[in-house]
């Protein structure tokens, strides 16, 4: 999906609650292609409302949620699953992409 | 009563106990929490009990009523401690409520390292579209 959104003109960016070597271990064993930012303390994911506190007891991680910004930095849409084991389907990736495109 | 039966009662009352020892979890998520492990323990402890002693009555139960009515029993509290795992592994994937985002505000300002160390922050990645991607992480 990653080529697809970057011919199209756009970005992805990852967050990840973690220090900067668990990331870059991630993104290695994972071949993640997009820039994965390191949030140590979840820092971030409060800033954007997403910090799941205590979610492991004496660590504070974020709820998993993805963001379509528009290239002004507003939120076109969203996807924030119930249950942390539902993932996104590309369908939902493309159509909410493809709403942070088109909306003025 | 015999010793069978007594036995086989204690199998159901585990099930049970197991089941209330989780009942004040219940209104905060997730429901599991670190140091649970003797709890769900007990709850299959039950479940296994109570297996043993359905398949007990059937070999060794007095007169074919007791016999249904004791394994029925014990296949109620054996679905009771299926039913409490269940719910206590499924509710402990819960999350907390979604964070609420309108249309018009713009992202919060941030500025964090990528894998190679390489600054992206909300005002780099203005001018296009993009996709914010919050993982939970790994712990």
């Amino acid at each position: 999906m990653y080529p697809e959104i970057q011919k199209a003109g756009g970005e992805v960016v990852g967050f990840m609650p973690d220090t900067p070597e668990d990331v870059k271990a991630m993104v290695e064993r994972t071949g993640v292609k997009f820039p994965m930012l390191a949030d140590p303390d979840a820092a971030v994911a409060e800033a954007f409302g997403l910090r799941h506190a205590e979610a492991v007891p004496g660590k504070d991680l974020a709820r998993p949620a993805i963001l379509f910004v528009r290239a002004d930095g507003t939120v076109a849409g969203t996807f924030q699953p119930e249950q942390y084991r539902r993932t996104v389907t590309p369908e939902e990736l493309r159509a909410g992409f493809a709403g942070a495109v088109t909306s003025p | 009563m015999g010793i069978p039966v007594l036995v086989s009662l204690l199998g159901a009352l585990l099930v049970t106990v197991a089941g209330l020892l989780f009942l004040p979890q219940a209104p905060q998520l997730p429901v599991l929490a670190e140091g649970d492990w003797p709890k769900l323990i007990l709850v299959y402890l039950g479940a296994g009990w109570s297996l043993l002693g359905t398949v007990q009555f059937l070999r060794l139960g007095q007169g074919k009523l007791g016999k249904v009515m004791l394994a029925l029993l014990m296949l109620l509290s054996l679905a009771g401690s299926g039913g409490i795992s269940w719910w206590v592994l499924s509710f402990s994937y819960q999350l907390p409520a979604p964070a609420q985002f309108t249309a018009e505000k713009p992202i919060p300002s941030f500025e964090l390292k990528d894998q190679n160390g390489n600054a992206v922050s909300d005002v780099s990645l203005r001018g296009k579209p993009v996709v914010l991607i919050f993982g939970r992480g790994v712990w």
